[in-house]
């Protein structure tokens, strides 16, 4: 594939000119001009969003990314580790790791009992109860493992990557790779996201152009109720607006013709009625109330309900993806940090996510909508099997559990292995690199050639690291 | 390096167990089957001898696989192999991962393949011929002739002789100009004829300051006809101070100034804002560029200004950084590596990072330059604790003697004196008298809290991010693809070896080389470093430097589109003493800038082609855009979007509410905690709003902002509908186009007398009498519109001139400079 070393995003080249003279708006028109062989970099310097093929055929057209924020213990929740019972309060017969978030101490077994889902039997506690019903949705990866034992780093690297380096997220790679299928919407959309952690960064485009950017629905500061996109209450009713409009039109238009063909101020006066279908279409998007009582239940939506909050999320991350959004992201924010009271907490998290995903997964299912979107769960690490303090766990990069469903994976399958306690992911092992690799797969693209030419080299979401896991592909 | 080559050798000798190993057939053919085939796939691209690159790349942690001799010797980390002993062979420990150098980088091989070589290692690690393993012919991988040296941007600014112009041309502003016309005429093209004079004015007044000309301005410049004109203009703004608050920003960018760390823990820099006002101080006063980068890099170390030297070192301190990382030792490296990122881009235009963990690809730049660089910022604090959260360094700033600081210490001296009397009569009443001994103690007291009191006006207790020299400054040992775990030879500090030229430098042990850098970096002599500014100077003035990567003038940067402009134009500005405004001046002056922006319409025939007055080969404007469409060749001002920070400012300064405070913090939380949601509620300028990684002002992220993580010397241009949703609906501007609307109803007079008064503040001109006829018809069918919402008249008819304002501050001739 060529590359092209061009970040100048609005240059109007020859052709642009020609095609903005011929028919008087270029910009759009300006995309079936653009061979496909040209590099994504290229492409998308005239029109952000416009959708564009994949690499190959693609298994998902979509993704729904279920963030539980402050790492959810994996050996208390998808990866049952009986030898963890039969040896608590023993010291960890291996090594531990050179660097640690914290001292630990001894084996902790989990309190919680493992039992078979589905027809493949997949081990699940009861801390998710309903999830577990849907195990044969699931495709468990157990050997997930990733390099930074640090909220921050570990945020950082899940949604960029990179654990050091400023890099756009995974969400702006696929909305910069394939576009987007609705116009009056953005490509990546965050439900309620992490201020703290990195913050912005774990949605932001970085060097990629700023059309890339997640676009936020509240953030974890706000209850999913009263979520919204920034910009988009309209200031004055629709009449008074659409006469400021239709001036500022004729101003602009006047403006451009005295000054000859200028893309970037035809795209401008083109983005000002963007704007309000925008902002006409996202509000009815978000407005759940448009969906039926009994939809609402089956995701927990109710004021006084522990579910309500991730309930909206999930039922709005649904709409979304209907609406043709790239990447969607929910997350349950910071609540999964045991460093102690960990029965306590630990289930009070699980119930207010077990239910929604659960009405998720199957609205998504009966919908027809599962078959391309892939749903992906998990948070930034897992937990120590050994214990901190009586009832709490530390951070553990080295061995985690995610899970997908959907969009192009097996389901009711198991892949990887950590060891016998839980701590190292040992067989089979995917790095949070690979997982990267595995998802823009699975989306039609492939990671070593989804670049973007920066500051004097091609960037990539993987850097120079990540294998495709074929074998969890259907 | 070859006696350690050397010494590598003898000791893999010695610690070798001398095996003889027969050349058993069966081991040649496993060896020229299986093994053979193995490392030519996998590994040689990386470690083999690079004839094909001319020689130049030292191979991958300096280990090649051409020969049963070279894997003895082995490369950074040591022999690669030891025959008969596959588990102390690092080759297969790396193939099986059980080394913290895991090969190949692509993934692990398969198990067969490793049993295979495991075998092989086993079996003696039989080499049959001896002889080079790969195709190619074998070499060495010392570096041979580099042709990269002869990339333009490395070699000395050259000594340019103007360009001949045809005779008959007609004179021009200035030099500038003669290397533009040379180009365009070659082409068959010429400049665009100068711009009227309103525009000009706008386009200069936006440049050099952010701000809009007010209307008086503009009409003294249009009716200034002294010959001087344009000249009085350009002096005027260069002497304003809003002149430094609009160069300091451009320079922020680069150096991705923020006042919070951004990345993990998010915690305020809420003394930055010192360093902040030493950019825009330094620009308005002119300092020369020489010495505005000593100051930056090693400030604290220059003899003269301590607390503006300190304040400058902010530069270095900055950056984000993993302030909760578990790994103390990669956390000290990341910072290291920040600080080389932002140092070499920022004044040489070199990615140097990227040789952090290889030699770079494309440039001559060495793993061992790196780390060259690496033993000097590690010599140097940039962190007061690396305990999570971990803090940055802060040193205090002393205070000059003024005469009411000289009033406190002699009053401060007084009060120790009378102290000390006290104490001797304390000690000179018996125990007994226990009253009297209350009594002194009690005096005592009082006035050392006194003291104290006093002690706070004269030292408040102020403090600036800023580096320090260590103690013992160290030499880094090359890390193996950047990994701390895997430790390769000792580097001495230093520069990048291929720029040194004939200037190479020698670091005293005694100190970490940053001033020597500094030093190096602000020469005449470094090819690159009044390049890059010029570069700066000149994009910041026509939207595209003369070589369009402005941080990167490496090979894969751009080429220059006027080499020779670039050089005379360094040169100059060396000659000038690195003087900012003369250079500005200098670039103001030329026919070039003033030229028209304008492609007119299709079809005209240019007769402002003949602007020169010369013969002109016939052209229509579709050749123009044909010949030159990313106008390379500067035949015309390209025309640009305002930055976000010039919009805001200008819709404060055209609603009449913008505040022109300078200096100062506007952040209220603590310093080195975590950030508190800050307000810009302040009509200040926007380069005193603080800047807050990881949750940049919604204006700034809207209207292409940077990200404040990363050096920025380009700005993107994107038009997306967040912009357009920010004009429609944000609270700022509505609160704007009220205030507008308010201003132009307190003014006496017509409708159409305010129209135009409201075209003059926020477009420089007066309204054609169809853009009154249109506003008036806008007005009167909003008044209608808004009649049952707004029954009051007089709320109505703010509101309906409110609605109007938005409009025109929304319009891409508010938002666009000519």
């Amino acid at each position: 594939m060529p590359s092209f070393c061009n970040n100048r995003i609005w240059a109007p080249t020859r052709r642009d000119l020609l095609r903005v003279s011929a028919n008087g708006f270029g910009l759009l028109a300006l995309a079936d001009l653009i061979s496909p062989a040209r590099s994504a970099q290229a492409e998308t310097a005239h029109n952000p969003l416009l959708p564009r093929s994949p690499h190959y055929a693609a298994k998902a057209k979509r993704v729904i990314f279920l963030f539980m924020h402050g790492g959810p213990s994996q050996v208390d929740t998808f990866d049952p580790k009986p030898r963890l019972k039969k040896h608590h309060g023993q010291p960890y017969p291996g090594e531990k790791p050179r660097v640690q978030f914290a001292r630990t101490g001894n084996l902790l077994q989990s309190p919680w009992a493992f039992r078979p889902g589905g027809r493949s039997g997949i081990q699940v506690s009861d801390l998710f109860p309903q999830v577990r019903r849907l195990a044969d949705e699931l495709c468990v990866i157990r050997s997930i493992h990733a390099d930074n034992a640090a909220h921050g780093g570990a945020l950082l690297q899940l949604h960029t990557g990179s654990d050091t380096f400023v890099r756009p997220s995974i969400g702006s790679w696929l909305t910069y790779g394939l576009g987007s299928e609705n116009q009056n919407l953005p490509g990546f959309v965050t439900v309620c996201p992490p201020l703290g952690h990195g913050g912005v960064q774990n949605w932001s485009s970085a060097f990629l152009p700023a059309a890339y950017t997640g676009t936020p629905v509240g953030h974890a500061g706000v209850p999913a109720r009263k979520a919204t996109i920034r910009d988009t209450q309209a200031a004055a009713p629709a009449d008074v607006q659409r006469l400021q409009l239709d001036l500022l039109k004729e101003m602009n238009q006047t403006h451009l013709a005295e000054r000859g063909a200028d893309a970037q101020l035809e795209g401008r006066i083109n983005a000002f009625e963007l704007a309000f279908r925008m902002q006409s279409e996202a509000p009815q998007v978000l407005d759940l109330s448009r969906e039926c009582q009994k939809t609402r239940d089956r995701y927990g939506i109710g004021d006084q309900l522990p579910t309500d909050h991730f309930g909206r999320q999930c039922l709005t991350a649904r709409r979304l993806a209907e609406a043709g959004v790239r990447f969607i992201q929910c997350s349950h924010s910071y609540k999964w940090d045991q460093h102690g009271n960990l029965k306590n907490d630990h289930a009070k998290n699980a119930q207010e996510v077990d239910q929604p995903i659960a009405a998720l997964l199957t609205d998504l299912r009966q919908r027809g909508l599962l078959e391309d979107t892939l749903v992906w769960w998990g948070g930034e690490f897992g937990r120590t099997p050994t214990a901190q303090g009586g009832d709490g766990r530390d951070h553990n990069p080295h061995a985690f559990t995610m899970w997908l469903a959907g969009g192009g994976v097996k389901g009711g399958f198991v892949h990887g292995a950590s060891d016998d306690f839980g701590y190292y992911a040992i067989e089979n092992r995917v790095h949070m690199h690979d997982l990267h690799a595995t998802i823009l797969h699975l989306m039609g693209l492939d990671h070593t050639k989804l670049t973007y030419r920066h500051a004097g080299r091609d960037f990539r979401l993987t850097d120079v690291h990540g294998n495709v896991v074929h074998d969890i592909i259907a | 390096m070859k006696g350690f080559h050397l010494s590598i050798v003898t000791a893999a000798l010695l610690l070798t167990p001398v095996v003889a190993h027969a050349q058993l057939p069966a081991h040649i053919e496993q060896f020229e089957k299986r093994v053979r085939p193995l490392l030519n796939e996998h590994c040689l691209k990386c470690h083999g001898a690079s004839e094909a690159d001319g020689g130049r790349k030292t191979p991958a942690g300096g280990l090649v696989l051409i020969d049963r001799d070279s894997l003895l010797r082995g490369g950074d980390t040591g022999p690669a192999i030891v025959p008969g002993q596959p588990g102390k062979s690092l080759l297969i420990q790396a193939l099986t991962h059980q080394h913290d150098v895991r090969m190949p980088p692509r993934g692990k091989l398969s198990q067969r393949d490793i049993k295979e070589l495991t075998s092989w290692v086993k079996n003696g690690a039989v080499w049959p011929d001896q002889g080079d393993i790969a195709l190619q012919p074998g070499g060495t991988s010392q570096p041979g002739p580099n042709p990269d040296q002869r990339h333009w941007a490395f070699q000395q600014i050259r000594k340019v002789a103007l360009p001949d112009l045809p005779p008959g041309t007609p004179p021009l502003s200035n030099e500038i100009d003669q290397f533009i016309v040379d180009k365009l005429l070659k082409q068959g093209l010429s400049l665009s004829p100068r711009a009227e004079r309103r525009v000009l004015i706008r386009r200069i007044t936006f440049n050099l300051t952010g701000l809009p000309p007010t209307p008086a301005e503009v009409e003294a410049f249009v009716g200034d006809t002294s010959p001087n004109a344009w000249e009085k203009v350009v002096d005027r703004l260069l002497d304003s101070p809003a002149y430094g608050e609009r160069w300091a920003r451009h320079w922020l960018d680069v150096v991705r100034y923020a006042d919070t760390n951004g990345l993990d823990e998010n915690t305020a820099f809420a003394n930055a804002w010192r360093y902040r006002d030493y950019v825009i101080r330094s620009f308005n006063r002119d300092k020369p560029y020489n010495r505005f980068i000593k100051e930056q890099l090693a400030g604290d170390l220059l003899p003269h200004g301590h607390n503006t030297g300190l304040i400058a070192t902010g530069m270095l301190v900055l950056g984000p950084k993993l302030l909760a990382e578990p790994d103390k030792d990669k956390m000290v490296m990341d910072i290291v590596d920040e600080q080389i990122d932002v140092v070499s881009k920022t004044f040489l235009g070199l990615t140097i990072s990227c040789a952090r963990c290889h030699d770079h690809k494309f440039d001559p730049i060495t793993t061992r330059d790196y780390y060259a660089l690496a033993g000097i910022f590690k010599s140097t604090s940039t962190m007061a604790t690396l305990n999570t959260v971990a803090k940055v360094l802060e040193r205090p700033l002393t205070l000059t003697d003024t005469p009411e600081v000289a009033a406190y210490r002699a009053e401060i001296a007084q009060l120790q004196k009378e102290v000390q009397q006290i104490e001797i009569r304390y000690s000179a009443t018996p125990e007994k008298n226990t009253n009297t001994r209350r009594e002194l103690h009690r005096q005592a007291e009082v006035r050392r809290s006194e003291i104290a009191r006093l002690q706070l006006q004269i030292f408040p207790p102020r403090e600036t991010p800023a580096v320090r020299d260590d103690a013992r400054p160290t030499d880094v040992r090359i890390h193996i693809r950047g990994n701390h775990l895997t430790l390769g030879k000792s580097v001495p500090r230093g520069v990048p070896q291929f720029l040194a030229g004939q200037r190479s430098l020698t670091v005293p042990t005694t100190n970490s080389g940053r001033r020597e850098l500094a030093e190096w970096i602000a020469s005449a002599e470094n090819p690159l470093t009044a390049r890059v500014m010029v570069n700066r100077v000149w994009q910041h003035h026509f939207g595209e430097g003369i070589v369009r990567t402005p941080d990167n003038f490496g090979r894969l940067g751009d080429e220059p589109t006027h080499p020779e402009l670039l050089d005379w134009l360094a040169k100059r500005f060396i000659n000038d003493g690195w003087s900012l405004k003369k250079l500005h001046k200098f670039i103001l002056l030329s026919d070039t800038y003033q030229q028209s922006s304008r492609i007119s319409r299709a079809g005209t025939v240019p007769a402002e082609f003949a602007f020169l007055g010369i013969p002109m080969p016939a052209l229509t404007v579709h050749d123009l855009a044909d010949v030159d469409p990313e106008n390379r060749l500067m035949g015309r001002f390209p025309r640009q979007r305002l930055e976000a920070e010039a919009i805001r400012d200008s819709i404060l300064a055209v609603a009449g509410s913008l505040e022109r405070t300078m200096k100062g913090s506007l952040y209220s939380g603590a310093n080195l905690e975590y950030v508190v949601p800050v307000k810009y509620n302040t009509n200040r300028r926007s380069i005193y709003l603080p800047v807050v990684r990881n949750n940049v002002y919604d204006l700034f992220q809207a209207f292409d902002f940077v990200e404040p993580h990363v050096v920025t010397g380009k700005r993107a241009t994107t038009v997306v509908p967040s912009q357009a949703l920010f004009m429609m609906n944000n609270p700022f501007v509505q609160a704007q186009a009220k205030a507008f609307a308010e201003l132009l109803l307190q003014h006496e007079g017509s409708t159409e007398e305010r129209i135009a008064l409201a075209y003059q503040r926020a477009l420089s001109r007066l309204p054609l009498n169809s853009e009154v006829q249109r506003t008036v018809q806008f007005l009167e069918r909003l008044d209608r519109a808004l009649a049952n919402s707004e029954p009051g008249s007089k709320a109505r008819t703010i509101r309906v001139w409110q609605s109007w304002c938005q409009v025109l501050m929304s319009s891409s001739e508010f938002l666009t400079i000519d």
